[in-house]
């Protein structure tokens, strides 16, 4: 492991960097592990073959969007459909790669393009969070990736095998584990009443749009007004000031 | 056995593609936007607030639009969450909502 981040953070050698990433995103897979096997489980019922689902998951990895596909997936396949859906519940990585793009300025070129290709929102997420405190390199970066992104592909292979045996995850609870992943990642974000505004402004929205149009719509247009509602609110002194996520152990 | 385990037919594998590649377009294309766009204060505070606006828009329709069962748990993850470390916290949240929906 001798690539140009330990030239670059002398203090910090890219193995170290990578075991922190690594140990920075162990909790996730506990929790990215039974959403895998769930859609594994979906998808066989499906009609998708184990390697069809590894393969998806390899070559997509965003879960979300995988399981918008899987609900249109009939015979004949309405693969245009599929890839519009894929393309609009995906939108929000435009929004996160942007966002972390000034934050990888120790990627090469080449690295970043790899990079980007595992840009999960959980990845995503606590990449920004690294990138607050310590600055990001890519071996830091891969620790996330290479664990999250094994556990990913394999945990749904497993679920394809399960078939029955989570006929009903929502009777345990477990369709409800993604959502508070999310509540939790939004707390780690908490920096004051200005979030406070930003978050109801992008709630309501979401909420609003959701139920009014159908498709993956609300996440950008709650989004948007998140965005909106802090540009409005930001002040020219004050633009220099950084979000300062705690929690997320 | 293997044939099972291996069964697919063309146009499974062209759906999966593209949206494997309308996914890495979705990824890679941050990289390009700031290329062309320089950032003002106002636009950098915007784009700061897109995490946690994101997260709260993938939220909103499960917390307040599904019924009191989630509602409720979302509220208590939420506020568990800012004492306790991701894993408990999100344990709380499913084991509450399983027992709110079966009691309600």
């Amino acid at each position: 492991m001798t690539d140009t981040t330990a030239i670059a953070k002398p203090s910090s050698p890219a193995r170290d960097d990578y075991l922190a990433g690594m140990k920075t995103i162990a909790p996730l897979l506990l929790v990215a592990g039974p959403i895998g096997v769930l859609f594994g489980t979906l998808a066989a019922q499906k009609g998708l073959s184990p390697f069809e689902i590894m393969l998806q998951s390899a070559l997509v990895f965003a879960g979300g969007s995988q399981f918008v596909a899987l609900d249109m997936w009939a015979e004949p396949l309405p693969w245009l459909t599929i890839a519009l859906s894929t393309l609009l519940v995906n939108l929000r990585h435009v929004l996160m790669s942007t966002s972390l793009t000034p934050n990888t300025a120790q990627f090469s070129a080449p690295q970043r393009f790899v990079a980007f290709f595992f840009l999960a929102d959980e990845v995503w997420a606590l990449s920004e969070k690294r990138a607050l405190k310590h600055g990001l390199t890519f071996s830091f970066y891969m620790g996330l990736v290479v664990p999250f992104y094994l556990m990913w592909v394999l945990s749904s292979f497993v679920g394809a095998f399960l078939g029955s045996a989570f006929t009903d995850p929502a009777s345990i609870g477990l369709d409800f584990a993604f959502t508070a992943l999310f509540i939790c990642l939004v707390m780690s974000f908490w920096n004051g009443i200005h979030t406070g505004a930003v978050l109801a402004a992008s709630g309501l929205t979401a909420a609003l749009v959701h139920a009014t149009i159908p498709g993956a719509w609300y996440i950008m247009a709650g989004a948007a007004a998140g965005m909106a509602t802090a540009a409005l609110l930001a002040r020219p002194d004050n633009v220099e000031n950084r979000r300062t996520p705690e929690g997320l152990s | 056995m293997m044939e099972e385990l291996f069964a697919t037919d063309v146009m499974s594998l062209w759906t999966i593609f593209l949206m494997g590649l309308s996914t890495y377009v979705t990824r890679i294309a941050g990289v390009y936007v700031l290329r062309y766009v320089t950032l003002s204060g106002r636009m950098e505070e915007a784009l700061k607030a897109v995490p946690p606006a994101i997260f709260m828009s993938i939220i909103a329709p499960v917390a307040f639009m599904t019924g009191p069962a989630e509602t409720i748990s979302a509220a208590l993850t939420a506020v568990v969450a800012m004492r306790a470390p991701l894993l408990p916290s999100i344990c709380v949240g499913v084991i509450c909502v399983a027992f709110l929906r079966q009691v309600i």
